[in-house]
């Protein structure tokens, strides 16, 4: 009895112990991670305020609120690099800019809200051997050229104009396209006075015109032309933005403000696990858009949005 | 002759200012040409596009619309090889198109037409080209813009007044021409072949953030028909600037000028001698579109179109003194529009609107007084598609408009559309429309004097009191794609009750006397009916190429023999175009109209058939767009044309267009 009695007093007392030590040790983890996050803190470095901007970083701290402690900072207020930061994340092209030029260079670097040509540029011209990554802001065309096989799958040409920058991707661009059963069509303009030279014999020859971003002949400042141009030769545009798909694309992919947010949030995240960042990479969240009145009149039935962006998900 | 040489000498006057403004221009362009910029901005991505597109702006479906209709495109119109917009239309079912006289074409839907397009209204980017003056109608000489500068030709096929108002009689067509941005960048165009032919024209464009233009200076000459002076030469200038204001908001301002010299008359005549008749057309055109949301859009535009003529000449008296003709004119047409689009709940699009536009004209030949003759109308106008069902569609509105000589005038149209079966589509519909009396038909006063101004005869004097002739037109037209086949139908069974019509009616002058004392007079005395079908069917045998064969078959009865005589029983045609992947176009047309006798005419037009051929090939060399073309008109010999003793010869012309 005396035995049965000690060893159940034994066993209580182990268990205790090891509530105990569950306890300390997920408390010490707790604290580990507290003051990881808040020793070495991890400064979010915006190009602006608003828009966004605040859309990024609000997707962010969704996504990191109880992980991080989160500093941000606006280049249009007063701002300085923090010599403390675990990890500096800059939204937008000029925050980009500026933390690479001034951040101390042991201060690993992300960039998000940043387009690819953008990045390459900034990048390119730097020789240290800072930690840098970026989440692009760009949809890879395999997303555009897919969405084309979804909604209009009778299609067989599509085209697109290509800058000098956009001009590197030819190839792929086109084997992607062979992949899916179509034959790609593209010209070059190397000057915006170039592009509609261009446009026309890519419209010509082709039944839906894919926008592919490009600093000179494929922009905001182009985007409306290019969609008068196409819309009078009644070839559909498959654009990059949602401001393409408002103003009279057929349809878009691409990636949210609040999508780059939570995805750059599951980065900062991992970064704080691993203390490393991954390589420089496309949204893996992305919405897609389609302009219903343009549906309508190339005589297609009503697509469903979501359903499309699951079904190109699923497609990768 | 003497008169002949000066006058040609006129034209490479003028144009060289032309290409030294256009030049000014480019040079200015290139300046403000952009420096690249290194890289995309995220503000690129987030940026908000100017829409250009809204479901309001949209031309309905095929399957929608009400009625038949057929578009030209863009691709069809270059590889015609064509050098008037008229000659287009030959392939068309239901379409006559004529030479008057060199350069004055006409072209007439279901006939019921003279020297001028009387019966049908023409727009060119909204605008009408409808004339107010002499006995109204389309004078297609008045076009300024360049065929390069096209994007499509719709043509309503049937009565439309209920959309369109006034003139909207037997049939409309609207002339869309491109945006500039599609202009944009440098192009030379030159065509050279027999008799005379010799076209020339330069285009400039620009197209920089919101502000786009383009500006053609066109040379145009020939020598007309065989067994007439009626060569021809005019240069014109036709501009059009795109302005996008905000994401929503856009102003377009077309504008053009011409000025040409027709050759009319009969060499040898004493009453009416070889001479050249002088034309110009001036117009302004401003557009303010905005867009409220999507499916919603409204727009105020304003035009002005200015029409002179100058005919003088002299009829010699055998005492030695002469008669001076001076048949002069200028008329000015205002137009003010307000026109509203809108998706509404459900199945229901509408659009509505309202305009006042206003004609004077001044011509002391026709009028007997050197006031100027005005009139002023008003329009409201409401018309809507609705689709109830999937399978179903209905189209319904009407049009109110009053001028100061008319009463009141109500347009009606309705269209019911059912879709059995996805590519086909069956449609029933019923329109009123109408066409005003042009203020010659009310007013006019057209008098010969003699060196004392007494009246020797009198050639046409209005009693006035005139309303607007009617017409009711039924139709059940089938459109339908059998894609397996490669075939396109599109056929229109009508209907057309033609009412108070307006003909020349001779009756005693109170008071005159000799000569003075019988007047013709335009009176709403006659009506017809007219029946027929039409269809053109559409094969597309390989990629790339196109068979249509068109087929019109009619029967006019009518009160008066000559409005039975101006629609022909039947006309047919066949068009061929073929383009191949390496920039080689060809095109056939041969079309055939049965005997008719246009309005007006004393001699019946023979039995028409015109054969147009024409090659084409299109390199592109670096930067620039190059197009060869060789066409041949009438390549079996000579045609009677219009009227007896006139003949539209074999032409063959080579043309260039370089585009950059």
């Amino acid at each position: 009895m005396t035995a049965i009695w000690a060893r159940t007093t034994a066993g209580l007392a182990v268990c205790a112990l090891r509530a105990q030590l569950k306890r300390w040790y997920m408390g010490l983890l707790l604290m580990a991670l507290y003051m990881a996050a808040h020793a070495n803190p991890v400064l979010v470095l915006s190009s602006r305020t608003g828009g966004a901007y605040d859309e990024v970083i609000e997707g962010i701290r969704l996504e990191v609120a109880r992980s991080a402690d989160l500093r941000v900072q606006y280049l249009s207020g007063p701002w300085r690099t923090l010599e403390s930061a675990s990890l500096i994340v800059a939204v937008g092209v000029d925050a980009a800019s500026a933390a690479l030029q001034t951040a101390d260079p042991g201060i690993p670097i992300l960039c998000v809200l940043i387009p690819r040509s953008a990045y390459d540029s900034l990048v390119a011209s730097r020789r240290d051997n800072r930690k840098v990554s970026a989440l692009y802001l760009d949809t890879p065309v395999h997303r555009q050229i897919e969405l084309i096989r979804l909604l209009l799958p009778q299609v067989r040409s599509a085209g697109a104009v290509l800058g000098s920058v956009s001009q590197r991707d030819k190839e792929a661009i086109k084997s992607i396209a062979r992949e899916r059963g179509l034959n790609f069509i593209t010209e070059q303009a190397t000057r915006d006075s170039e592009l509609y030279v261009a446009l026309r014999t890519v419209l010509a020859d082709t039944e839906v015109f894919v926008a592919i971003p490009d600093p000179v002949v494929m922009n905001a400042a182009t985007a409306q032309n290019v969609l008068i141009t196409a819309f009078r030769t009644q070839v559909p545009v498959i654009g990059y933005t949602a401001s393409y798909v408002k103003a009279g694309a057929l349809a878009a992919v691409f990636s949210t403000p609040m999508q780059i947010g939570h995805e750059t949030g599951l980065i900062i995240k991992s970064h704080l696990r691993t203390a490393s960042l991954p390589p420089p990479k496309y949204p893996r969240f992305f919405s897609v858009g389609v302009n219903a009145s343009v549906m309508k009149t190339l005589g297609l039935p009503p697509a469903d949005e979501q359903a499309l962006a699951q079904r190109l998900s699923r497609a990768e | 002759m003497t008169d002949m040489v000066r006058e040609r000498s006129l034209i490479p006057r003028n144009l060289p200012w032309a290409f030294v403004y256009l030049g000014i221009l480019y040079a200015r362009s290139l300046h403000a040409q952009t420096e690249d910029v290194a890289f995309l901005s995220e503000q690129d991505y987030f940026r908000e596009i100017p829409q250009v597109f809204a479901t309001s702006r949209l031309p309905q479906l095929p399957q929608d619309s009400s009625g038949a209709n057929t578009v030209l495109d863009r691709a069809y119109i270059q590889s015609s090889g064509a050098r008037n917009i008229s000659e287009l239309f030959i392939g068309v079912p239901g379409f006559q198109v004529g030479l008057s006289a060199g350069g004055r074409p006409v072209v007439a839907y279901h006939g019921f037409s003279g020297q001028v397009s009387q019966r049908m209204q023409v727009f060119v980017d909204g605008r009408s080209l409808y004339a107010p003056y002499l006995f109204g109608g389309v004078d297609w000489t008045s076009v300024t813009v360049p065929l390069h500068e096209i994007e499509r030709i719709e043509i309503h096929r049937g009565s439309n007044s209920a959309a369109y108002g006034a003139n909207a009689f037997l049939g409309v067509i609207h002339i869309y021409t491109r945006a500039a941005i599609q202009a944009s960048g440098v192009a030379l165009d030159i065509q050279q072949g027999q008799n005379g032919v010799s076209d020339k024209s330069v285009r400039w464009g620009s197209a920089k953030n919101g502000l786009q233009w383009r500006a053609v200076a066109l040379q145009k000459q020939d020598q007309g028909l065989l067994g007439r002076a009626d060569d021809s030469a005019a240069n014109s200038l036709d501009v059009r600037a795109d302005y996008q204001i905000s994401s929503s908001k856009s102003l377009t301002l077309l504008s053009g000028a011409s000025h040409g010299y027709y050759g009319i008359g009969n060499p040898g005549s004493v009453a009416d001698p070889a001479r050249k008749e002088q034309k110009q057309t001036a117009f302004a055109h401003l557009q303010y579109k905005q867009l409220v949301e999507d499916g919603q859009e409204w727009s105020v535009s304003a035009s002005w179109t200015q029409d002179t003529g100058h005919d003088t000449y002299r009829i010699p008296l055998l005492s030695g003194d002469s008669l001076d003709m001076i048949n002069n004119r200028k008329a000015n047409r205002y137009t003010l529009e307000y026109q509203h689009y809108k998706a509404m709940k459900g199945a229901l699009r509408a659009s509505w609107g309202a305009a006042i536009h206003q004609d004077a004209v001044v011509a002391h030949e026709l009028f007997s007084t050197t006031e100027s003759q005005k009139n002023t109308a008003w329009r409201i106008y409401y018309n809507q598609e609705w689709r109830p069902l999937q399978n179903w569609t209905l189209n319904a509105g009407g049009l109110i408009e009053k001028d100061q000589f008319t009463p009141v005038q109500f347009a009606p149209r309705f269209s019911l559309n059912w879709k059995p079966v996805p590519d086909h589509v069956i449609k029933i519909g019923h329109s009123s429309a109408f066409r005003t009396p042009s203020l010659f038909e009310q007013r006019s006063d057209w008098r010969v004097r003699d060196e004392n101004g007494d009246t020797l005869y009198i050639k046409y004097l209005s009693r006035g009191g005139l309303v607007p002739e009617r017409i009711k037109a039924t139709d059940l037209v089938y459109q339908g794609h059998l894609r397996p086949a490669r075939l396109a139908v599109d056929a229109r069974i009508f209907r057309e009750e033609l009412s108070r019509l307006i003909t020349g009616e001779l009756y005693p002058v109170q008071g005159g006397n000799g000569n003075a004392g019988v007047a013709y007079d335009l009176r709403n005395s006659e009506s017809a009916t007219h029946d027929g079908v039409e269809y053109q069917i559409s094969w597309k045998p390989l990629s790339g190429s196109t068979l249509s064969w068109s087929d019109y078959t009619a029967t006019t009865v009518s009160t008066k023999n000559a409005l039975q005589k101006s629609t022909p029983r039947r006309s047919y045609g066949l068009v061929l175009t073929h383009k191949t992947n390496n920039g080689l176009s060809l095109y056939g047309a041969y079309a055939r109209t049965r005997p008719m006798t246009w309005l007006g005419e004393a001699t019946q037009a023979e039995q028409q058939t015109i054969f147009t051929a024409s090659i084409q090939k299109t390199v592109r060399h670096e930067q620039a767009i190059l197009r060869y073309s060789l066409t041949w008109r009438q390549p079996f010999g000579k045609l009677v044309e219009f009227r007896e003793l006139q003949y539209l010869p074999q032409t063959l012309w080579l043309g260039l267009n370089i585009e950059r």
